[in-house]
């Protein structure tokens, strides 16, 4: 389809373009074929959705609308051995940096939406998220990821690891992380895992 | 005249094109490419997922059972694991969702020079691109006293329902003190890690429901994958290696090859073993469909064109999956809908006449040793074009370490369940 579309559009562009116009359209056209004929990223991110979905899962986090400085990040810290997670450790060391700007890039355009089914807002979680998370966990848009609808369990690992130190957090999440009983951190969990991720199909 | 002859070619130009470039996308829009896939395991169904968001084409499914029973996952439904996910799926919904014709019937041959794929009921579809995805096939030749005709009172429970639920039922049947004889193949064979996390998993339902019992690995193999993580985590969870270990492994130098069963008894070079519980697997070969069509060579595998999936022996063929010779990769679920992928982008660009991008060639495989225990492979191949082979890139792979974090074989167990659901049940989701 997409390329019936582009040999369309392109023979549409040669026909209005005399051979005058074809040199000086020629870096246009460039421009235009150039993204379609690269090296294929679309098979890299298919080794990604191999296991991630934005499906509910048991602990695979959800890597769809995630913001792109996060995840680039998160891939370069996996791939220097920074975070102990063994299978990404491994994964990314196949990516070039050329490869996780991409994906980054990619997966950080997924479009996605959350619902629950119970009664959220009653969810004693919700103040402590309020009060503890959201103030920097709402901006997704500065590098800062969505914690909304990751798996119980995947949280309470990186918790955990951020109160060993072993996972890289600004002096303000420290602060609050260690001011966080376990009963808080168990509510909190509770009730961020208790949203489903929707994409918004695309 | 000579700008209006100019202006009328440029008007002439403007007008055509469009209506040509619109001719052609109805004209191939009412004559879509057909393609048939034969066999629905993971390999087929991820080439119609992958293939049906690229292009409009026209797609029938030939494939004999009403539902998929997942090899993925079937050892922790073996022994019933605590949480183990379901592992038959109807093909209904799958086939509603994707909007494809499905035919319940057994595919016999392919008639190249008609295009024809001809079915057990007489019926014939046409096809222009034929993917086949026939998975694996059996061969009786080694050991005595087993063949097609008994395999059922030694089930392997490695392909099928009807072997899984008699292998499920021996092991439930099992006297307590009997060991649970697990005869595992010499390579190449479909996931290759299959009988050690059998080993662990059925060790763990032994503790709880035949205190006395064991498992007993009869290899016809010197070494096996991901062994050292298998052999610390059967320590740390099995005693292995100590008199009272719940899993005993005799490899080939330890005289593990069998040469004959009879009755509940197993003949191997290290001694004679009894038990009312033989889980044999047998030595493999493609699928019976890619035998009978001239599809494998003498390995008994379907050679192909590393880069499309192609069969080098049959046109507008190709062959996915575990009967395909797909160089260094494994017969494992990721691999298949790897190659699916790459399928899929080759069909497409043959189609549209557009040149076919470089490939990534990948493998992720997760083995549960015991339940909230996982151990995982990673695994990254290259095609380079002065190298006929899909090559391991050993500095890109790696397997869980030893000795890691408690939190991190738990992770990896869970890991292994979303993997699972991602690749085979989402598939057949509504």
């Amino acid at each position: 389809m997409r390329s019936i579309f582009i040999s369309n559009s392109v023979s549409f562009l040669l026909g209005v373009c005399s051979m005058k116009f074809l040199i000086r359209y020629s870096i246009l056209l460039l421009l235009y074929i150039l993204p379609f004929s690269l090296y294929s990223n679309e098979q890299l991110s298919a080794i990604c959705i191999s296991c991630h979905s934005s499906q509910q899962s048991s602990y695979i986090p959800n890597i769809n609308g995630q913001p792109e400085q996060y995840l680039k990040r998160a891939l370069l810290n996996f791939r220097a051995n920074i975070v102990p997670n063994t299978m990404m450790t491994r994964i990314a060391n196949r990516l070039s940096n050329e490869d996780i700007s991409w994906l980054s890039k990619y997966f950080s355009s997924k479009s996605i939406s959350f619902s629950f089914d119970r009664e959220i807002n009653d969810h004693p979680g919700l103040d402590i998220y309020n009060q503890k998370c959201a103030a920097c966990h709402q901006l997704s848009s500065a590098g800062i990821p969505i914690l909304t609808g990751l798996p119980k369990e995947y949280l309470g690992d990186a918790i955990d690891l951020f109160k060993q130190g072993r996972r890289i957090m600004p002096a303000s999440m420290g602060y609050y992380i260690s001011n966080m009983s376990e009963q808080e951190t168990k509510l909190v969990i509770d009730y961020l895992s208790g949203f489903k991720v929707v994409p918004n199909g695309n | 005249m000579a700008i209006n002859n100019n202006k009328r070619t440029f008007i002439k130009a403007l007008l055509s094109m469009p209506l040509i470039g619109g001719g052609l996308y109805f004209g191939l829009k009412f004559s879509r490419p057909k393609i048939v896939v034969v066999g629905g395991g993971c390999a087929g169904l991820e080439f119609i997922e992958s293939i049906i968001d690229k292009i409009d084409v026209d797609i029938t499914l030939i494939e004999e059972k009403p539902a998929y029973h997942s090899c993925f996952m079937s050892n922790a439904a073996l022994v019933e694991m605590k949480e183990h996910p379901k592992i038959k799926f109807d093909y209904q919904t799958f086939i509603k969702r994707a909007g494809i014709r499905f035919i319940q019937d057994k595919a016999l041959s392919i008639d190249s020079n008609t295009k024809r794929i001809i079915c057990a009921s007489g019926e014939y579809v046409e096809y222009d691109y034929l993917i086949t995805a026939p998975g694996i096939g059996f061969i009786y030749d080694n050991v005595e006293g087993v063949s097609e005709n008994n395999t059922l009172s030694y089930p392997h429970g490695w392909k099928g329902e009807q072997s899984f639920l008699a292998l499920k039922d021996k092991l439930q049947q099992l006297p307590d003190g009997q060991p649970f004889i697990i005869i595992a193949p010499d390579k190449i064979y479909k996931c290759p890690p299959g009988p050690y996390e059998r080993a662990g998993l059925v060790a763990d339902y032994l503790r709880h429901h035949k205190p006395n019992s064991y498992v007993l690995i009869l290899d016809s193999k010197s070494s096996f994958t991901k062994q050292d993580a298998f052999v610390e985590g059967w320590k740390k969870h099995y005693q292995f290696g100590t008199q009272n270990s719940l899993i005993k492994y005799l490899s080939k130098e330890a005289g593990g090859q069998v040469t004959r069963i009879k009755g509940n008894k197993v003949f191997a070079k290290a001694g004679t073993f009894e038990s009312e519980c033989i889980n044999f697997i047998p030595r493999q070969r493609a699928g019976d469909f890619a035998l009978n069509n001239g599809l494998t060579n003498a390995s008994g595998w379907c050679p192909i064109n590393f880069d499309t999936m192609a069969s080098t022996l049959l046109p507008n063929t190709y062959v996915l999956g575990d009967a395909a010779i797909a160089g260094d990769m494994p017969k494992s679920a990721f691999s298949a809908a790897n190659q699916a992928r790459i399928c899929a982008n080759a069909v497409v660009a043959e189609i549209t006449k557009t040149t076919l991008k470089p490939s990534v060639y990948h493998n992720v495989c997760y083995s549960l040793i015991a339940p909230n225990y996982g151990i995982s492979i990673s695994a990254a191949y290259k095609r380079d074009y002065d190298d006929p082979w899909i090559r391991l890139i050993p500095e890109q792979t790696g397997i869980t370490p030893l000795q890691s974090e408690p939190w991190i074989y738990r992770a990896e167990s869970r890991q292994a369940l979303d993997t699972f659901n991602r690749i085979i049940a989402s598939k057949f989701n509504k």
